[in-house]
């Protein structure tokens, strides 16, 4: 064992003082023994040495070690050398700063000591090194005259008693009128050395030395302190010494002088059989035992799993070439010593001289029963918050030896207040072992139980060192410390102080001491989160896969990846997680009946067939479905859309909005079709070109409601600036009025449908038409508009990608509107147009116009209104559409294959996807072919997607059936209240408070909270 | 929890509203579930995906695990004065029973153990005659 | 066990459902609102077998909803503590196995386990005593008695024990086959 062996200059008079004031010692006998072991820190370390040093005078050497119980642990062999003049300042330090912390740390230590060492001993001894001795005659009396006459006017300080209070001690600390503390540079590592000198010529010197004392730190390199009234003082001292520079003195401020002489807290914490975890080296992070504490020096014997490469250890030794591969670190076992010895290495046994034990050596390095004994210095443990783990403290427990030893050191780290009242627990120690009880009331160190036995009564009082918290199988728990910190499960079994806990998240088995266990009946699942993610949250990873955490682990997630053919689960660091996917998204299951998130589905193929679960997460046309009888992957299963069907409710869901009920019926009767409003679907995916809504307001201007419907209008801006014409349909298009358009006029747009619409202006237009005819590509537009829409976005956003049916368009543009059967002027405005409009096969959302009605029987509407599934919101070419369609194109239109083919798809959208965003009580203009439009109240939204309507503004009238095809949403006015038919607040309803541009200013009637919202979705209510 | 709190079905502690209400033997509760499947099919469509989880699982459960199938054995059963937690487990010898329902000894219904051993030999005489 | 047992609920409906059917929808609405849910109190919602009453209707103010006080039959599931039943084994692993009996999931911990039985792995992971002549596998039948339960929003969870007289493998389907 290392040891400091500084040489002093003078080891003689090392000697001579050591005996000196041993022979003055000899009435401090009787607490040698008796105070020792309850000490701590350097008042007991001080008195231990002391003791020591008297039986280092009666014994010999050898037994000398046997006396300490407080000292330095094995290996003391060096320390009697040691023991000089040095370790006596040191102490002296130790045992100052020791009343410092008293008046810090409260009263507890200090009374202490009081009621275990007589008060005049005490001073006695704290006071003696301060001496300056000339020779061995001084006597006790002496001594004491002269330390009297030193600090006469402070008499405080000398005469204080034991019992001080805290108002006492303040009155110790350091005054204007006290000697001051002088910082003095000197040589490093030469700090103790000077000191001694500084003792020696104190002693050599006499009175005429006028310093008081001299401090050296063993933490301070290249400074001693030292005490005295003036700075001249110090010099006179100092002058003429070696390793000691008088050019730097510098005063201490009164403040700081406690601290100068205070021992680091930290150390306090540790005494034998604590726990501790190692602070650096090989060891960092590991589990340790203090085996013994020499606080004087700062340095603990600790107790470790040795983490040793037998292997390079022997070629070490034998001297071979070590391959420094300082990566890695030895896996912890116990040491084997037949397995060194095997490798030649040379192993020692030796015996320790202060307890007797056995231990082998190797290289230097001391073993017991497999164990690394190891003497380190007290800052490299950490002693805050060690918390063994269970597998831990099993692998501490030599092989052979029942754990439950060791359990009772645990319960030194009890926190107060570990038992509560109630809680259930069972003694482990004493004549009434095995007694199980509840707790009735905690005092400060006992605890009353009353016991479960009906024969028992009464309370009993038991220390709470004797009870260990007990559980039953099937109690519900939380684990409050330790590893699994927060886990909470059931408990399976009991074993002693180990319960067995089946976790609730991950219905794994955990292992737990019972101390660290409260019964509760919260469920969690431990951790659940690491930085911003949370378990059970979609997140995308850095190769663009995706996938739901499924396992929150210390460092690491383990995520099951959105791969619906079989489970794939990845065990993901934190960084390799892009961003975590957080959309509304929609899917559509088989039956094309749209799922969104709580959708409870049920699995039709793959091998998780015959499953069901409500929906958590969709991305991509993938699901993430939750199945709690789904033991894998957290009860989540991927799987495609296509491969699931929505099924009644079995979760009663209020996200569902008011589609719920709807739906619901739906599937009670004979024809489940989805009710799902195609609105729902993000419009604003990937066929938005021209505008962020484009597809929406489509959807509205075809609905005719807008006040600037049929108003004759002149077109301000634009090429067409100049023209005049009536406004056949409103199509707002977002991306234009922020292109200038002032939302207060007409738009050019508006206008535009004039062209289409006034026989006059036509022709003037027709050569513009290649240019307008572009927008349709846009897709964006609504179906209605189809065929202007196009053209206008076109037009107006030469930016609009150009898709290929674009070309067609432009050829076949002309054509169209020159040929379009529907362009009669008898018609109502809008239809004409409609009919003929290609374009509005794009929007969905278009198809409650009429014009597409006619037409859309045709079966290839389902596929049309695919493009708009929701899953694939971001994928889909807008163009595509127009291409798939084409060949299922009835056609019959004289418009080009590319218009055809858009013109089929407007009808799509009415056929299938309307039905569901209309909600009863609903103010809606009801057209049937042939008849004007009748305004209608929506009173019943049939599972076909058909409506009851009640004719009339208020729905007094006639009640009929209606396709969604015939009706037309009204679009609310300012201040009237209104109906949302679409988005996460579909069927509430609300009042219309203002209108900018295409989106209506809402207050939601639930939650008086106010929302802006595409006026596509939002419909007139009429309250009845 | 103290221990008073604790339910425990052996020893009948159970919610007052449970001990109120009838319990049903995995048989009964086969027949009405079986009932209301039929019901749903007669609607059109297939059944089972409309039904909840829960009531697919409970469906196969007490089909899976009941000892009269026969409607008439079950009303049988149901009249004889016995528990219907019996009647799911059917055991065959009265320690048994006793063991499954520490209640029918302690409950006070003056079940001795005759007059165990004849509700358990009723009770496989339904069975075997079903 | 399953429990025949009379419930009560306010049923908020929305006004546009008055009518000749109001009755029609309510009793879907609550069809469609319990079963299958499960609540710690009485369990699991089978199925609502008949209802037995509907109060008068209360409107709540301002949104127009009406509460009516529903009372209903229904089929409940509810696994006490204590109580025995079978189930089928639908896991097994390392440490334990997990068994369904109707909607209700348990965990059978290996401590819970007779000793003699120890786990074997393999395609079909099982637990079997020494002398291999009980069994347990996936799709077992067990009789179990249930000595905890857990409950929360969506689903009971217990543990059970096959750790007592009379209990252990009914059925063992690798026997049969």
């Amino acid at each position: 064992m290392p040891r400091r062996r500084d040489e002093y200059e003078d080891e003689e008079a090392e000697q001579d003082e050591e005996e000196e004031y041993d022979a003055a010692d000899g009435d401090d006998d009787d607490y040698d023994d008796g105070g020792k072991t309850k000490r701590k820190r350097g008042r007991s370390d001080f008195i231990d040495d002391y003791a020591e040093e008297e039986d280092e005078e009666e014994d010999d050497d050898e037994e000398y070690g046997g006396g300490g119980g407080g000292g330095g642990g094995g290996g003391r062999g060096g320390k009697r050398n040691r023991r000089t003049a040095a370790d006596f300042f040191d102490e002296e330090a130790a045992v100052d700063s020791d009343e410092e912390e008293d008046e810090e740390e409260g009263e507890d230590d200090f009374i202490d000591t009081g009621a275990d060492i007589p008060d005049e001993d005490d001073r006695r001894i704290h006071r003696r090194p301060l001496l300056p001795r000339e020779d061995d005659q001084d006597d006790v009396e002496e001594i004491e005259r002269r330390i009297a006459e030193r600090y006469a006017n402070k008499s405080n300080n000398v005469e204080y008693d034991e019992e001080a209070t805290n108002v006492e001690q303040q009155a110790l600390l350091p005054s204007v009128r006290d000697p001051k503390l002088w910082m003095v540079k000197c040589a490093i590592g030469r700090e103790r050395e000077v000191a001694v000198c500084l003792m020696q010529k104190c002693i050599d010197r006499g009175s005429e030395l006028q310093i008081r004392s001299v401090i050296a730190l063993d933490h301070l390199k290249n400074y001693i302190y030292i005490e005295a009234d003036k700075e001249a003082h110090v010099r006179e001292a100092i002058k003429g010494m070696r390793n000691i520079y008088p050019s730097r003195i510098m005063l201490v401020p009164i403040k700081e002088m406690t601290d100068v002489l205070s021992v680091e807290s930290k150390a306090i914490d540790i005494s034998r059989d604590t726990w501790v975890r190692m602070k650096i080296g090989t060891y960092k992070g590991d589990l340790a035992k203090v085996v013994d504490v020499d606080n004087v020096r700062q340095r603990a014997t600790v107790k470790l799993i040795p983490r040793i490469d037998l292997q390079a250890l022997a070629n070490k030794l034998e001297g071979r070439e070590v391959p420094k591969k300082k990566a890695f670190t030895p896996p912890a076992r116990f040491m084997n010593i037949d397995e060194a010895r095997e490798l030649h290495i040379r192993v020692e046994r030796r015996r320790d001289q202060s307890s007797g034990d056995y231990f082998e050596k190797i290289e230097g390095m001391l073993f017991k029963d497999g164990f690394l004994y190891k003497n380190v210095s007290l800052k490299s443990l950490s002693t805050q918050n060690v918390q063994p783990t269970f597998d831990e403290l099993e692998k501490f427990r030599p092989p052979g030896q029942s754990g439950d030893g060791d359990m009772s050191s645990l319960f030194a780290n009890r926190k107060k207040g570990h038992f509560m009242k109630g809680d259930r627990v069972i003694v482990i120690k004493g004549d009434i072992r095995n007694l199980k009880g509840w707790v009735e009331k905690v005092e400060e160190d006992t605890v009353h139980i009353k016991p479960n036995d009906k024969d028992l009564p009464e309370t009993l009082t038991v220390s709470d060192k004797e009870l260990c918290k007990y559980f039953e199988p099937g109690n519900h728990v939380k684990v409050v410390s330790g590893a699994t910190e927060g886990a909470t499960g059931m408990v399976v079994s009991v074993e002693g102080h180990v319960v067995n806990i089946v976790s609730d998240t991950t219905k794994e088995v955990l292992r737990v001491f019972a101390d660290n266990v409260v019964e509760s009946s919260e469920v969690t699942s431990g951790v659940t989160r690491i930085g911003d993610y949370e378990l059970h949250d979609l997140v995308l990873l850095d190769d663009n896969s995706f996938g739901v955490i499924i396992r929150v682990e210390s460092e690491a997630l383990q995520v099951l990846k959105g791969v619906p053919e079989r489970p794939d689960v990845a065990l993901v660091r934190l960084r390799e997680i892009k961003y975590k996917i957080d959309k509304k998204i929609y899917a559509k299951d088989r039956k094309q009946d749209i799922i969104s998130v709580k959708d409870v589905v049920k699995i039709l193929e793959g091998s998780c067939r015959g499953k069901q679960g409500p929906v958590e997460h969709i991305y991509k046309g993938i699901l993430f479905i939750y199945d709690r009888h789904h033991l894998e992957h957290a009860g989540f299963i991927c799987v495609k859309s296509e491969s699931c069907l929505m099924v009644g409710g079995s979760r009663a869901n209020g996200d569902r909005n008011g589609n719920a009920l709807t739906s619901r019926f739906g599937q009670l009767r004979p024809p489940p079709r989805a009710p799902q409003s195609p609105m729902r679907t993000p419009r604003g995916g990937p066929m938005n070109f021209g505008g962020r809504h484009g597809g929406g307001r489509g959807g509205r201007g075809g609905r005719g409601h807008d006040a600037l419907l049929g108003a004759s209008v002149k077109i301000r801006l634009g090429s067409y600036k100049g023209c005049k014409g009536r406004v056949v349909e409103v199509k707002v298009d977002r991306s234009y009025i922020s292109d200038n358009v002032n939302v207060s006029t007409p738009f050019r747009e508006t206008s535009r449908y004039g062209m289409g619409s006034e026989t006059p202006m036509h022709p003037s237009r027709t050569p513009l038409h290649p240019y307008m005819t572009p927008m349709r590509d846009s897709g964006v537009t609504p179906i209605h508009d189809g065929m202007r829409t196009p053209m206008r976005d076109r037009a107006w956003n030469p930016y609009t990608p150009m898709s290929p049916p674009r070309d067609n368009w432009e050829d076949a543009n002309p054509g169209s509107w020159g040929t379009s059967p529907q362009y009669q002027p008898g018609s109502p405005r809008s239809r004409p147009y409609e009919a003929p409009t290609p374009g509005s096969g794009y929007t969905p959302s278009v198809n409650y116009n009429d014009a597409g009605t006619p037409r859309d029987s045709g079966s290839a509407y389902a596929n049309a209104s695919s493009p708009y599934l929701p899953s694939t919101p971001g994928g889909q070419p807008p163009m595509t559409p127009s291409s798939a369609y084409l060949p299922g194109t009835p056609g019959g239109q004289p418009m080009t294959p590319g218009s055809g083919g858009l013109d089929m798809m407007s009808p799509v959208v009415g056929a299938d996807n309307e039905g569901p965003w209309l909600l009863p009580d609903i103010l809606v203009n009801v057209r049937r072919s042939g008849d004007d439009s009748a305004v209608g109240v929506i009173r019943e939204v049939l599972s076909d997607g058909s409506c009851r309507v009640a004719l009339g503004s208020s729905g007094n009238g006639e009640a009929m059936t209606v396709l969604p095809s015939e009706i037309e949403i009204v679009a609310p006015r300012k201040a009237e209240k209104i109906k949302i038919m679409g988005g996460a607040h579909r069927g509430s309803t609300g009042k219309l408070i203002g209108i900018d541009g295409t989106d209506g200013i809402v207050k939601v009637d639930d939650t008086l909270d106010v929302k802006i919202l595409d006026m596509v979705i939002l419909a007139k209510l009429v309250q009845t | 929890m103290s221990a008073e709190e604790e339910e425990n079905a052996a020893e009948l502690k159970i919610p007052d509203e449970f001990l109120k209400a009838k319990c049903l033997m995995n048989s009964e509760v086969a027949l009405i579930l079986e009932h209301k499947y039929e019901q749903l099919q007669q609607m059109g469509d297939d059944p089972m995906n409309q039904v909840s989880q829960v009531f697919e699982k409970s469906l196969q459960y007490v089909k899976r695990f009941s000892r009269y199938k026969n409607p008439d054995a079950v009303r049988q059963v149901r009249e004889y004065p016995s528990l219907c937690v019996l009647g799911n487990l059917c055991p065959e010898t009265v320690e048994e029973a006793i063991a499954m329902v520490p209640s029918i000894k302690t409950r006070g219904r003056a079940h001795d153990d005759e007059a165990i051993e004849k509700m358990l030999n009723d009770l496989s005489l339904i069975k075997k005659f079903e | 066990m399953f429990f025949h047992i009379v419930l009560e609920r306010n049923m908020q409906l929305h006004p546009r459902h008055f009518g000749r059917d109001l009755r029609d929808k309510l009793v879907a609405k609550l069809m469609k609102d319990v079963e299958g849910t499960c609540s710690g109190r009485h369990g699991f919602i089978v199925a609502i077998t008949g209802i037995e009453s509907v109060g008068k209707g209360l409107i709540r103010d301002g949104t127009g909803f009406v509460t009516f006080p529903v009372k209903y039959q229904c089929v409940v599931f509810r696994p006490f503590k204590g109580e025995i039943l079978e189930a089928v084994v639908t896991m097994v692993n390392k440490m334990g196995f997990f068994a369904e009996a109707g909607p209700v999931q348990i965990f059978v911990s290996n401590h819970l386990i007779p000793d003699d039985m120890e786990f074997q792995t393999g395609d079909m992971p099982n637990y079997t005593t020494s002398d291999g002549s009980v069994k347990i596998q996936k799709d077992s039948e067990v009789r179990l008695k249930i000595i905890g339960t857990r409950v929360d929003a969506t689903e009971i969870f217990c543990i059970g024990t096959i750790k007592d007289d009379f209990l252990g493998v009914i059925s063992d389907p690798g026997a049969t086959s």
